[in-house]
């Protein structure tokens, strides 16, 4: 089934020059990108024995997805078996259709999030605001983007393009609506405590949790979630339903796997050993005083399972770890907005055109990637995501998904610079033509295909002669000196 | 088991703990253990303004120690042991300080896992600003990859396992780092029996 993701409806060009224009946001995302990879190598270098795991945790991944329909039967009966109940949702809308009739059965008003892509990817909030109730996100940073009415810009700083005086903003109206008491300043931390301060008090009535799931192991029914703010902790045991809705390629066969890979999203994505909050779910609560009575997972599709089988199968072991996000010389001055949908970054340009079968996101292997090779070397998971990249190029061109122009113009280049003939003929002509874009001697504008790229950049002129126009005319004479 | 590699898996979940930003204590026997609360609770509790109520649950092999009346000597207003038949919610949301065991804790990560059951509540781990741990000396394991291990070994997984690394913390705003978000700003560990050759 081919899967359905949000879609920004501004072309990526107005999308880049916003990313550009907003240097709150590139300051911070450079700072913070900066800090988490520094701590990256630093763990690692540490505890030279976390990459065995890691490579373990490859093979753990990549089997799974091999595995997957036994593994979604055993997971499905597994959690059964510990008191909860399983779902399978094929599409965006099927998931949250599941999710709106579990808040039905259950008489759910209010409901508190913990942060989870695949819910934004899914657009689930929008689906239970517009069956009456009422969602918060309660991480801080999608609680600001939540009152801004905006989308994540990084998987794991999804604010990061706001900066505190916009948030104390966002905090004094927000404190209006909620009687309470507005922020006094815009320090950072003056601020947290607000949002832990207003949140509380809807942890506490809350009827419905919602999270996302880091890894769930079929072996035993486990559902795995990662936090540092300790928010999922509280939306998986104060209120009386929860739910978790998870991507079906999260899934390991064992503990053990479970045991292999549990650091690696902290380690690869913060440069942390482990989140400081990490919640393994099991069951709902049985015999002890706190937890859910009731205990949902929905496993959703989307566009997922489409993929195994084809070459770009390893997509599927991606752990959302942001480890490419934070290398991609693209994302680091564009930010998360400009790929126009959930998922920024490399994984973004592979993984939104796959899921949607090009519906959204074609144009992102074009023109979001520089074939710098960073990602290849981030990814812990050994995704091959610049070669994707490039079949997914190919995979354009074959269906006729480029302007024509555009796949005109390349044709021609790609023929004429084929042959060594049709290259110096393409020099003679540049030569010829080049004095009508020169500035004091540089090459600074261009006609045609070539033209963007001279926006930023200018270059040397072809020269007079070239070494192998001189070489031509001078071997001939070494060649009788010799001979003499 | 040689004492030799548990006291050096102390030392590095100490230094990896601290490093996270949580607090260490260890008592060599059960009588310092008194005064390691009082002076946690200096540390942790005082200073802040807090009223000191506490609510709290302890391994069931040290259930009998004086725990209420070292916590009293140390600071304590009001004192409430988990009650799986009470509403420990509300409870526990108007306490000031969590004190729950842990089932071992690791060292490359320094993380305390704490496993939720009848007489083992997590909300004082997440509701209270302040959380302090008390965990068996004997219970480090090296790796969480082990003490993950060693659970499955033991057969049934409790409805929900914790793994804690540290207090919680955010970097949401501009990337300043931030602790005390949603869960406990002050978090400090209390190794007992240390000296029990553990």
């Amino acid at each position: 089934m081919i899967g359905n993701l949000p879609s920004d409806p501004h072309p990526w060009s107005e999308r880049r020059e916003a990313g550009l224009a907003n240097t709150t946001m590139r300051q911070t995302l450079g700072l913070v990108t900066r800090r988490f990879s520094v701590g990256k190598r630093r763990v690692f270098a540490e505890d030279p024995e976390q990459e065995a795991a890691r490579r373990l945790g490859v093979e753990a991944k990549r089997q799974a997805i091999a595995n997957l329909d036994s593994l979604l039967d055993q997971f499905a009966s597994k959690v059964r078996s510990n008191g909860g109940t399983a779902l399978m949702a094929g599409t965006a809308h099927e998931a949250v259709e599941a999710v709106r009739s579990i808040a039905a059965t259950h008489q759910v008003k209010v409901v508190v999030k913990s942060k989870s892509m695949l819910t934004e990817e899914i657009q689930l909030n929008r689906g239970l605001e517009a069956a009456g109730l009422t969602v918060l996100e309660t991480d801080l940073g999608e609680y600001i983007i939540q009152r801004a009415h905006e989308t994540p810009s990084h998987i794991l700083a999804p604010a990061a393009h706001k900066n505190r005086q916009q948030i104390r903003e966002l905090f004094e109206d927000d404190a209006k609506t909620a009687g309470l008491a507005p922020p006094v300043s815009d320090a950072a931390s003056t601020l947290t405590q607000y949002a832990r301060e207003r949140l509380r008090r809807e942890f506490l009535q809350a009827d419905m949790g919602v999270t996302g799931g880091n890894f769930g192991v079929a072996e035993t029914g486990t559902v795995v979630l990662v936090t540092n703010e300790g928010n999922a902790d509280l939306v998986t045991t104060l209120p009386r339903v929860l739910v978790t809705v998870m991507g079906v390629e999260k899934l390991v066969a064992r503990w053990e796997d479970l045991t292999l890979l549990i650091q690696q999203p902290a380690m690869n994505g913060i440069g942390q050993r482990l989140s400081a909050y990490t919640t393994l779910i099991s069951g709902p609560a049985a015999s002890v005083a706190e937890g859910p009575a009731a205990w949902y997972v929905v496993l959703v599709d989307n566009g997922r399972q489409r993929l195994r089988h084809t070459v770009y199968e390893d997509v599927l072991s991606c752990i959302r770890c942001g480890a490419c996000l934070n290398v991609c010389p693209v994302f680091r001055q564009v930010g998360g907005h400009a790929y126009g949908s959930v998922y920024s970054g490399p994984i973004g340009v592979v993984e939104t055109p796959l899921l949607t079968n090009f519906g959204v996101g074609a144009e992102l292997p074009s023109v979001a990637c520089t074939m710098c090779h960073a990602c290849k070397e981030a990814c812990p998971m050994e995704i091959d995501l610049p070669g994707h990249i490039i079949r997914l190029r190919q995979e354009k061109v074959r269906r006729h998904l480029n302007a024509a122009s555009l796949t005109a113009s390349y044709h021609w280049w790609s023929r004429i610079w084929a042959t060594p003939r049709g290259y110096r003929w393409s020099l003679r002509w540049a030569r010829r033509l080049q004095g009508l874009y020169q500035r004091q001697g540089r090459l600074v504008r261009a006609p045609g295909i070539a033209r963007g790229w001279f926006q930023t950049r200018d270059m040397p002129p072809v020269a007079q002669e070239t070494f192998i126009e001189w070489w031509q005319r001078h071997r001939g004479g070494l060649d009788r000196e010799r001979r003499s | 088991m040689s004492v030799d590699l548990k006291s050096l898996w102390r030392e590095t979940f100490r230094a990896r703990w601290e490093a996270a930003g949580g607090h260490y204590y260890q008592a060599a026997d059960r009588e310092a253990l008194g005064s390691l609360l009082a002076q946690a609770w200096g540390e942790l509790v005082t200073g802040q303004t807090l009223s000191g109520r506490v609510v709290y649950w302890v391994p069931p092999a040290v259930e009998d120690w004086p725990w209420e009346t070292w916590l009293h000597r140390a600071g304590a207003q009001d004192l409430f042991k988990w009650d799986a038949t009470a509403d420990m919610r509300s409870r526990a949301a108007a306490c000031d300080v969590g004190l729950t065991g842990a089932l071992w804790f690791a060292a490359e990560t320094g993380t305390v896992a704490i496993a939720q059951g009848p007489t083992m509540g997590l909300l004082p781990t997440v509701l209270p600003p302040v959380h302090l741990i008390v965990v068996d000396a004997a219970s480090v394991v090296p790796t969480v990859q082990e003490g993950l291990k060693q659970l499955q070994a033991q057969g049934s997984l409790p409805p929900m396992l914790k793994l804690i690394s540290g207090p919680s913390m955010t970097a949401d705003i501009e990337g300043t780092l931030v602790v005390g978000v949603h869960g406990p700003g002050k978090v400090g560990v209390i190794v007992y029996g240390v000296g029990d050759g553990g």
